[in-house]
């Protein structure tokens, strides 16, 4: 533990894990990461489900899968690792105050910062909705780590309002611990969600999905006893006469992400309004120079992929700042959003810092179909890109070649769309449409490109619309014998935890999960454990085991 | 058999437990709750009031700025959060200008020290996001911001600590008199005293008509708030009011001692136990904050929540020894301003009770100070020393309001233990940021229940019943 470092970074999920280990990949000779929880991985540890890593690592993982990869890969070079600290505030000298049990109150000082604190959830109180203050009320994040962390189960008769990721996640995770989902609840004119997550989370489960749907009361004196759904108009005003009332014990919200940017404000670092993260230069540096973010501190992300790609570029400029100091800079280019776009990452470009291409990252405000993302430059369009389809719950990337913003004219360039808007876009309530020629529609889960296919059952299920081979095996297995991978938990002794997560090593029929389901239940597993250890063998003569996905010592 | 039974363990009660605690009294404290501070006085504007509103003459104009002094006091001595930031009652038209010297003279009679009318120029020099429309506004420099909850908290704690007694979750049922005092059954067994005070709120009422003919009715009035992220403070200096109205003080604009922002309330008939907010509500509060304060943001909103005063419909409070029930005194109907008065109202019932013959000899054990450590206040050299003494005050258990687990740990130590989340959130503020308690509601779940040597399912998010988690995963029980 020293005073002073190339490169420190504050947080220890994903991004942090990644800008450190590129920090020190990149030159950076004294990388020190501090963790607020006593473990590396962040929320990855409390995301047992899999599909992450399909884009880094080419394979499907579990949350902490992904992350011990990372940790694995950390604790393999000389990166200093503080846990169970708290960073207290960031100084403009680049000094952290930080806490811990163990040193007590602590000021470091690092040539370079990279912020990776992560984000946190949209609360009942930042939504406003009415009602009771009852118990049973939970973020879908908070019901994912009682139900998988600390091993509780939240409630029996569960409403999820909002159809972002986490919320239908922990609709399967719930139906499979037992509990009655009764439906999500979405205000939105389509879904938050990936659309994958809604065929293999809601679909599988026969759990309903209402947009344009919302919660107008929460009845209950105590523990929740009822909701009132009410369907809203396009204003996203609830219309009289549509009252449902629904008799449940639970609420789960799954309503938005905020960037949790505590330091960063504290700091006087410059906070993007759209983003609710800190404004970037194309290196992911902050108005502070040395000062860097990412991942879902910056922008909330979609994918952990794509925080892990962000937040390499993030260690990888912090650790050139430790070696170089302030970028040079001859020409800052502002960027816009223009028609449909809700924000973009970077906000600035400084063009000699750009080495080849530029990285845009944005969110559209709408649903378009068959678009053109168009770069201009005042009036000058210097690149366009094709889209099938756009939606605000899904991030969108554009790549910007460093010959081309060299062309650009004035010191602003707008990112917008140019295509028709989409109104309200129900295809996610229809993941599988019988056709009367006797084909049928499905959306392929297979990776979260969720290509939209068409399957022919009297042509020897011939698969047609997919983007990748995956796509073919999948139509034609979805509609013979559909197979999926179950994750869960078990109960764990000696660990620090109570449950440690599992998942089947390979797919198994879907008609077998609940029994699979039940071969976890009053099993004890004991610490240690590492990932591929095997938990249940041979479930139910299936040939497929149950193994360990994350690591925990005793 | 206990010298006096106090009913209700909110703001009047506590303050009354506290004020006989200097005397040696035997006193018991029965609270239907399973905590303090779990009625009105958690969910209110939480504003220190001058006393320019009550009717001068009234026992409620005396209470209420003699409160206010007591409040300054008590705070100091008892670490209660609180900051004396003034209030303004902002008017827009001539009829407001009227009103508010009306509520100038009535200030200037009820002693209310150092109130002026202020006109635009300075009045935007120290509310600077008021709406332009203002054209002049009352200044009552005297007028304060607290935590409520801290309020009884405190003065319970410092009574149980010199020797009083709380019975929670004891529901009383009836009340009989006897030859020497009284008999107050409960759910939890009768318990016998000398004299009996009614400080039960909005069910003060009921309590009453156990053993008085019926002479008052609460009407329950629900007031609905938005509470505020942190990242508004500034907004507004003081406490922002509009002219008051039949309807009641108005909704206010204020920051809090916790450096938030608090908006609201409005005022509607309500049932006695309804905690909760209306659309319609919402909607007239945001109304009413836009008209005083332009710009403030909403959607900066962390929380909603609503509380219930205990309105008798009349123009005073009624305190004081019942006319047909010797021995047994009201604390009753206190509506708005009660938080200010109730200190007040305590010293004058425990002179009352003196003077219907309970003896007052001094606590040698009364405990008149108390001391709370709060992490994130500490300068950087007392956050090192704190861990230094104590390791858990270097892990923080709420990253929003940087809680440490030693502030949580030394809470479940005090005088009156918690046993909820809500419990332990009153007394050190965890959970009380933007997230929540998302992220530490498990922790300190986890923390009461390992202290308490009570199941983690069983501790409630507040009042019994309120439970958070049903049982165990992988147990096969659900």
């Amino acid at each position: 533990m020293k005073n002073n470092y190339d490169v420190i970074v504050i947080g220890g999920g994903p991004a942090g894990l990644a800008a450190a280990l590129s920090a020190y990949q990149n030159g950076a000779k004294d990388v020190l990461l501090i963790e607020r929880n006593e473990s590396l991985g962040g929320i990855l540890n409390q995301c047992i489900h899999n599909g992450f890593g399909l884009h880094y690592f080419k394979e499907e993982l579990t949350g902490p899968e992904y992350a011990q990869k990372f940790i694995d890969e950390v604790k393999k070079t000389p990166v200093e690792i503080l846990c169970g600290t708290m960073a207290l505030s960031i100084s403009k000298d680049k000094t952290v105050s930080a806490i811990n049990p163990k040193y007590g109150y602590m000021q470091i000082k690092g040539k370079a910062i990279v912020l990776a604190m992560g984000c946190r959830e949209r609360t009942r109180g930042a939504i406003g909705i009415p009602g009771t203050r009852a118990s049973g009320i939970f973020t879908a994040g908070a019901a994912q780590l009682y139900m998988n962390i600390e091993g509780f189960n939240v409630g029996k008769r569960v409403v999820i309002l909002g159809s972002g990721d986490i919320g239908l996640i922990m609709a399967r995770r719930l139906t499979l611990e037992g509990a009655k989902v009764l439906g999500v609840y979405e205000v939105m004119p389509y879904s938050g969600g990936l659309t994958r997550n809604i065929v293999q989370c809601l679909n599988d489960y026969n759990i309903p999905l209402y947009l344009s749907h919302t919660i107008t009361d929460i009845r209950g004196q105590k523990r929740v006893e009822q909701v009132v759904i009410q369907k809203v108009d396009e204003k996203m005003i609830p219309i009289p006469g549509t009252e449902q009332i629904i008799d449940c014990d639970t609420v789960l919200l799954s309503v938005g992400l905020i960037p949790e940017n505590e330091l960063t404000r504290q700091a006087e670092i410059e906070i993007d309004a759209r983003t609710n993260g800190a404004a970037v230069f194309e290196n992911m540096e902050t108005s502070i120079p040395g000062v860097f973010s990412c991942g879902n501190v910056c922008h909330v992300h979609d994918l952990v992929d794509f925080v892990t790609g962000e937040s390499i570029h993030a260690g990888k400029s912090a650790a050139e700042y430790a070696q170089k100091g302030d970028a040079v800079s001859t020409k800052t280019f502002i960027v816009k959003n223009g028609e449909g776009v809700g924000y973009t990452v970077p906000q600035k470009i400084r063009v000699n810092n750009v080495e080849k291409s530029v990285e845009i990252f944005f969110r559209t405000k709408a649903i378009y179909k068959e678009s053109q993302i168009e770069v201009k430059s005042g009036d000058v369009l210097i690149a366009s890109f094709k889209r099938q389809h756009l939606a605000p719950g899904e991030m969108e990337k554009i790549i910007i070649p460093k010959a081309l913003l060299e062309k650009a004219q004035s010191s602003e360039i707008t990112v917008s769309i140019n295509g028709a808007k989409i109104a309200a876009d129900d295809s996610a309530t229809k993941t599988r449409v019988e056709n009367p020629d006797g084909t049928v529609d499905l959306i392929c889960i297979v990776c979260p490109n969720g290509c939209h296919i068409n399957v022919d059952p009297k042509n020897d299920y011939k698969v047609t619309g997919n983007a990748c081979d995956r796509g073919t095996v999948y139509g034609k297995k979805e509609l013979t014998s559909p197979t999926r991978v179950i994750t869960s938990t078990a109960i764990i002794k000696g660990a620090e935890i109570s449950r440690v997560s599992v998942k089947t090593n390979k797919d198994i029929p879907k008609s077998e999960i609940y029994k699979a389901m039940k071969t976890l239940d009053n099993l004890e597993i004991k610490a240690p454990v590492k990932i591929g250890d095997v938990a249940v063998s041979n479930i139910d003569n299936l040939g497929v085991d149950f193994v360990i996905t994350k690591e925990l010592d005793i | 058999m206990e010298d006096v039974i106090i009913i209700g363990a909110g703001a009047c009660g506590c303050s009354l437990l506290y004020e006989l605690s200097r005397y040696k009294v035997k006193t018991l404290l029965l609270e239907k709750e399973n905590d303090v501070s779990v009625g009105t006085t958690k969910a209110n504007s939480a504003i220190v009031h001058a006393g320019y509103d009550p009717e001068p003459g009234t026992k409620m104009a005396g209470y209420n700025v003699y409160g206010n002094a007591l409040i300054e006091q008590l705070a100091a001595d008892l670490d209660i959060p609180y900051k004396k930031i003034g209030s303004l009652v902002v008017g827009f038209d001539e009829t407001d200008r009227k009103s508010i010297e009306k509520l100038l003279e009535k200030g200037n009679k009820n002693g209310v020290p150092g109130l002026k009318i202020l006109e635009k120029e300075e009045l935007f020099l120290m509310e600077p996001n008021l709406s332009k429309e203002a054209i002049c506004a009352l200044y009552a420099p005297s007028a304060g911001i607290i935590a409520p909850w801290e309020l009884a908290l405190a003065q319970a704690e410092c009574a149980v600590k010199g020797g009083a007694k709380i019975e929670f979750n004891a529901e009383v049922i009836s009340i009989e008199k006897k030859k020497d005092g009284f008999k107050v059954k409960t759910n939890k067994g009768d318990f016998e005293s000398k004299f009996v005070v009614n400080a039960a709120g909005v069910n003060s009422d009921i309590v009453s008509r156990m053993i008085e003919p019926e002479f008052f009715t609460i009407t329950p009035k629900s007031g609905e708030y938005f509470l505020l992220d942190t990242t508004e403070d500034g907004i507004v200096n003081t406490v922002v009011f509009p002219c008051p109205s039949v309807l009641g003080k108005g909704i206010l604009v204020s920051p809090t001692v916790h450096g938030n922002i608090i908006v609201g309330p409005d005022s509607k008939i309500s049932d006695k136990d309804y905690l909760g907010c209306t659309a319609k509500g919402l909607a007239s509060i945001r109304e009413g904050a836009l008209r005083l304060i332009p710009s403030v943001n909403l959607r900066a909103s962390i929380r909603n929540f609503s509380g219930v005063r205990a309105d008798a419909g009349l123009e005073d409070f009624i305190v004081g020894q019942s006319k047909t029930a010797p021995g047994f005194f009201n604390m009753a109907g206190i509506k708005s301003p009660g938080l200010t008065s109730a200190p007040a109202i305590a010293k004058d019932v425990a002179k009352m009770l003196n003077e219907a013959g309970l003896e007052f000899k001094p606590n040698s054990n009364f405990v008149s100070k108390r001391k709370i450590k709060r992490f994130k206040h500490m300068s950087d050299a007392q956050k090192a020393q704190a861990i230094k003494e104590n390791p858990a005050y270097g892990a923080i258990v709420c990253r929003c309001q940087t809680i440490t687990e030693g502030e949580v740990i030394d809470a479940l130590n005090r005088p009156i233990p918690p046993v909820s989340l809500d419990g332990i959130k009153r007394r050190c503020l965890t959970g009380m940021g933007r997230c929540q308690g998302g992220f530490c509601g498990p922790k300190v779940q986890s923390l009461i229940s390992q202290m308490s040597k009570r199941k983690q399912k069983d501790i409630p998010l507040d009042r019994e019943g309120m439970y958070i988690i049903i049982s165990e995963t992988k147990k096969g029980d659900l």
